[in-house]
């Protein structure tokens, strides 16, 4: 049996969101110190892009790797337990641990993962991208 | 088959603006040789570069950050952009080309900190191209 021959995507969609730098275990001065202008009372906000990279054989009668509608649902399924939401107070995820560019693309991550591995395909998550902005972003996976 | 699972990786990539001037050139080529190997390239002229900086370390448990921004803020704003924003280029390094400046900063960059935590840069030229020096590259 021949192996099929394996491909690399990325699938990208966009979500808005509230946030505020703080963490309980530091004091006032430490917050201000780690995060600067981050920290404040209440937060601020971004249009974050999260892009997923995939990797898997590509099928020998649909020549995809998987249908990007799939894909597509995963990625809304993920982000609307973020979208239009404040992260400190509205998702328990970020109840305990700061809602940085870092641990939202960690959670993404773990996110995508879990909903990518009930679909029981071949496909793999490598990696996910989450852009805070045009100038700031953080990559995490399998890099 | 060995079910093999890399480890999970967390980069943070800040995005600078550098405008500076130069020229491709180099003097050991006669006046005719340069033009033909640089045409115009060899004119004096400038770009607003994009300048991509890539830290990589574990997430802190307690911040949250892989590196506090401030901190890599500071460290480009040191090592690059006071020496080389708005300036001419081929004053500072012998040669300006795209491949060899994103060598010679990241070099600079992970001089500064050495052992750890920049792991790439990348730096656009134009809206045509880019180029890319990881950190395993310049052992090459």
């Amino acid at each position: 049996m021949t192996s099929l021959p394996w491909a690399r995507l990325a699938r990208r969609t966009h979500f808005s969101c509230g946030h505020r730098y703080y963490s309980p275990q530091m004091s006032e001065e430490e917050n201000r110190k780690t995060f600067g202008l981050c920290y404040s009372e209440h937060g601020h906000g971004h249009n974050y892009v999260l892009e997923a990279y995939l990797l898997g054989p590509i099928d020998p009668v649909t020549g995809m790797v998987i249908n990007l509608m799939q894909v597509d649902e995963i990625l809304k399924k993920v982000t609307s337990e973020l979208d239009h939401r404040h992260l400190n107070f509205d998702v328990p995820a970020f109840a305990e641990q700061v809602p940085t560019t870092e641990n939202i693309a960690r959670y993404c991550y773990g996110r995508v993962l879990e909903e990518l591995n009930q679909l029981q395909s071949p496909v793999q998550l490598s990696s996910v991208r989450l852009y805070e902005n045009e100038d700031l972003w953080v990559d995490y996976g399998q890099l | 088959m060995a079910n093999f699972n890399p480890p999970l990786t967390c980069q943070l990539t800040t995005r600078y603006r550098l405008s500076a001037l130069h020229l491709l050139a180099r003097p050991e080529l006669s006046p005719e040789q340069n033009a033909q190997h640089f045409v115009h390239c060899g004119k004096l002229h400038g770009h607003e570069y994009g300048l991509e900086v890539t830290w990589e370390a574990e997430i802190d448990p307690r911040s949250g950050l892989c590196v506090q921004r401030e901190k890599l803020n500071d460290l480009v704003e040191e090592k690059i952009l006071k020496v080389f924003h708005k300036q001419k280029l081929n004053d500072i390094v012998s040669n300006t080309s795209g491949e060899f400046l994103a060598r010679e900063f990241l070099t600079r960059l992970i001089r500064e900190e050495r052992g750890h935590s920049v792991v790439q840069v990348a730096l656009q030229e134009t809206h045509k191209n880019r180029f890319l020096c990881r950190k395993e590259d310049l052992e090459k």
